[in-house]
């Protein structure tokens, strides 16, 4: 019985990733029609820029700088146990910052901050009929509601990304010249000798893809919703679980593409 | 004001974390509602946990792996990518998930109730909501969150021994590493934080929930908000214990904490 | 173009965002090296015959401390003539700006192991005030590691011939083993045997001569005789300028021989 139980959950989950990989698709495919015909939705993939960037920009900031901050403070103890000493600290904090905490951590955050809000926007759009006066309208919801979110998303995942770093390797230098008495020039030579540009581009495509998975995850949660606000919860709820679940197995795999092989 | 706005909250949430506390000091907890909530919770979760616990240990074995590869110390690979996860990244990943499975759920839960006026239906026949509904279940997210963090945490480990395995590391090497680095305090450490974190799930989706205002509109702002303000309270508070384990190490001089 | 204030500011707060990043993306790829016109490495080939187990990646040293690490490994396709010998292996290395002012002309390149593990590194010798500074693009004759595969092949040569020198010789050995047992034998037998009391006597008389001549020799150096042979040293000078033979042969060969015994 656990069995069986078991193997339509693994049939359903993966079903469903199936369909949001073809919802993934689909929104490419349409933004690329969207840049081809030159019919770009600017002014409404700006506000989305404005709504799901800017104003997360502030709740970031914050979480990242204490990441920033904890990361000093836990590096120092392993090295000070394994190594006897702390110099490389510096170092060793910027480069798990660079290349998974700061991708992984950010759009967590990002996640928790417009996933829900974007699944439960499409949701009551869609237990309103909204999506259906759209399709009557013949304006395709892809086209209108999720590429312009997509595009945002990962704008605002890119940039937000690229600040926290700078937030968390500044705050990490005023925090190695407190606790472990490293002057600042002596910690930006040691963090940007081992912290080269090619990781900061693979951070960059990876805080891409995974702004470009939290948009598609919630809208296919939205497009499923059943009617009732009971249900609406339920969308935002399976949207943050999802795309948190999924940033981090790609963060896997990312990590495992970029460096391993 | 965003800042002053964030202290309401805050305010609003240790107040009312207390007053569940001196609900529960006056054995006013319905515990056979607590078991069956946390059977519902812990098992819900549990699948998400195994899955998160597997790549959150592969991850963070495959990226100390990396960075020790720079210094040239691999040897060190089982204990420090153990200890890392234990003390730090594991509950913190496992955390952020779980408030999104657990919190949000429970938030979206109470929020359907109060938009859909149950919770006044309650109050209407002169019972209080907060000991029949909102009790049981900040006690059932603290206990099942705890217990799922400790789960996730076991499952990193593996997670790390089974990558370990992947990439050529002998499974044995790794795990006789890990007892050589990871402390009984790191342990220890890690365990007040997974029941930090659970109580800090609990409080914050209880507490956006029951506070839930106007329509399915309402429930979908109390789940963000419930997980942006989990995911915050969290990093935060890791930071802080980090901040204490460490002062402590130094004032007491008790070699590694 | 009439815009309505929010849309205005909307924009304008995306824009800052956009900027921010671009700036923030300028300083890291100032400060990682990748683009910017201060060079922070100095990039020095090397060239070798053999690399030891030197990979990419692997680190430099200058006095044991870390200041680089090896970029790129080629093999030159015909070897180069350099510094009047030929090499086959060009190792290309980036190395500190701090480490700059030691990094000489006259300089070494070693190949070293060290380490937990023991990895391979490149040791750089300071080098001597007098000879100037290496430059980027430098190229410099590395000291190539001794080859342990040919030094044990070069040692099973030895062992070989040693090896053959024996079987060859067999008969004579043993012969000469037989020889040497005997005389040691011999020697055992006169030691342990009849002769032993002969020659207990023999180190007894040997003893009593000792003792002799140490009695004689203690009674010379009383205070007395010094005086003595003082008045006759004297006495010599004096009567030296009469008759030296004969004064002489008296004193030396008769006279005193005939005092003192």
């Amino acid at each position: 019985m656990i069995m069986t139980w078991f193997g339509r959950t693994v049939i359903l989950k993966f079903g469903e990733f199936l369909a949001t990989f073809f919802l993934m698709i689909s929104t490419v495919i349409a933004a690329i029609k969207q840049v081809l015909k030159l019919k770009v939705r600017a002014k409404e993939t700006v506000s989305q820029m404005y709504l799901l960037g800017v104003q997360s920009f502030s709740i970031i900031l914050v979480a990242m700088g204490f990441v920033g901050l904890m990361l000093i403070i836990e590096l120092a103890f392993h090295m000070n146990l394994v190594l006897k000493h702390d110099s490389l600290v510096p170092a060793f904090s910027a480069m798990l910052m660079v290349r998974e905490l700061g991708p992984v951590i950010t759009c967590l955050l990002l996640t928790s901050r417009i996933g829900a809000g974007i699944a439960a926007e499409i949701g009551s759009m869609k237990i309103t009929e909204q999506l259906d006066a759209l399709k009557m309208l013949s304006i395709d919801p892809i086209d209108y509601l999720v590429v312009p979110r997509w595009v945002a998303s990962i704008f605002a995942a890119v940039t937000l990304t690229v600040i926290s770093l700078a937030i968390a390797i500044w705050g990490g230098a005023f925090l190695a010249a407190q606790k472990l008495g490293t002057s600042p020039g002596e910690y930006f030579n040691t963090v940007f000798f081992f912290v080269k540009f090619p990781d900061l581009a693979r951070c960059i495509v990876k805080s891409a893809v995974f702004g470009g998975l939290i948009p598609i995850v919630a809208a296919y949660q939205g497009f499923n919703c059943e009617s009732g606000s009971a249900a609406v919860g339920e969308a935002a709820t399976q949207a943050v679980v999802r795309t948190s679940l999924y940033i981090i197995i790609a963060d896997f795999l990312l990590t495992y593409l970029f460096y391993a092989i | 004001m965003p800042s002053l706005s964030f202290l309401t909250t805050l305010g609003g949430m240790i107040l009312f974390a207390w007053e569940c506390v001196l609900l529960t000091l006056q054995r006013k907890t319905k515990w056979h509602q607590v078991l069956d909530q946390i059977f519902q919770v812990g098992v819900r979760s549990l699948g998400l946990t195994v899955v998160a616990g597997l790549f959150v240990g592969a991850i963070m074995a495959l990226q100390i792996d990396l960075q020790l590869k720079d210094f040239g110390a691999e040897a060190f690979l089982g204990g420090l990518s153990t200890s890392t996860t234990l003390r730090n990244i594991g509950p913190v990943l496992i955390a952020f998930l779980l408030s999104g499975k657990v919190g949000a759920y429970t938030s979206a839960e109470l929020g359907t109730m109060e938009v859909t006026d149950q919770l006044n239906a309650i109050r209407l026949l002169g019972a209080s909501p907060l000991e029949y509904i909102i009790l049981p279940r900040i006690w059932a997210v603290v206990i099942s969150s705890f217990l799922l963090l400790i789960v996730g945490l076991m499952i990193t480990i593996f997670g790390g021994i089974i990558f370990a395995e992947v990439i050529g590391v002998n499974a044995l090497n790794y795990i006789q590493n890990i007892p050589r680095i990871v402390t009984v305090w790191s342990i220890v450490l890690s365990v007040i934080k997974s029941f930090l974190f659970g109580a800090i799930i609990a409080v914050v989706s209880c507490y956006k929930g029951y506070h839930a205002k106007g329509g399915s509109v309402g429930v979908g702002i109390a789940v963000q908000s419930c997980a942006v303000t989990n995911l915050i309270l969290i990093i935060i508070t890791d930071f802080l214990l980090s901040m204490a384990s460490s002062c402590l190490q130094d004032i007491f001089k008790v070699g590694y904490l | 173009m009439p815009t309505n204030a929010k849309g205005l500011q909307r924009e304008f707060w995306v824009g800052a965002l956009f900027m921010t990043v671009v700036v923030l993306l300028v300083i890291f790829g100032w400060l990682m090296g990748a683009i910017g016109p201060l060079q922070r490495h100095l990039k020095i080939f090397v060239l070798y015959n053999f690399a030891g187990g030197i990979e990419v990646g692997s680190p430099v040293r200058v006095s044991g401390v870390k200041v680089g690490k090896v970029s790129k490994i080629e093999f030159l396709p015909a070897a180069v003539e350099s510094h009047n010998d030929s090499a086959s292996l060009k190792i290309t290395m980036d190395v500190s700006m701090n480490a700059a002012p030691i990094v000489r002309e006259d300089s070494k390149f070693y190949v070293n192991m060290a380490g937990i593990i023991g990895e391979k590194y490149i040791e750089i010798s300071p080098g001597t005030s007098v000879s100037p500074t290496l430059h980027t693009g430098a190229t410099v004759r590395g000291v190539d590691p001794p080859r342990i595969d040919q030094l044990l092949s070069q040692g099973y040569g030895v062992f070989g011939r040693i090896t053959d020198f024996m079987d060859e010789n067999e008969k004579t050995l043993s012969e000469f083993l037989g020889g040497m047992k005997e005389l040691i034998a011999d020697a055992n037998k006169i030691l342990k045997g009849r002769e032993r009391q002969k020659i207990t006597g023999l180190i007894e008389n040997l003893n009593a001569v000792t003792g002799d001549l140490h009695e004689i020799s203690s009674r010379l150096k009383n205070p007395e005789t010094i005086k003595f042979y003082d008045e006759i040293y004297e006495l010599v000078h004096r009567a030296h300028a009469i008759d030296k033979p004969t004064l002489q042969k008296f004193l030396q060969e008769d006279g005193i021989r005939a005092r003192v015994f």
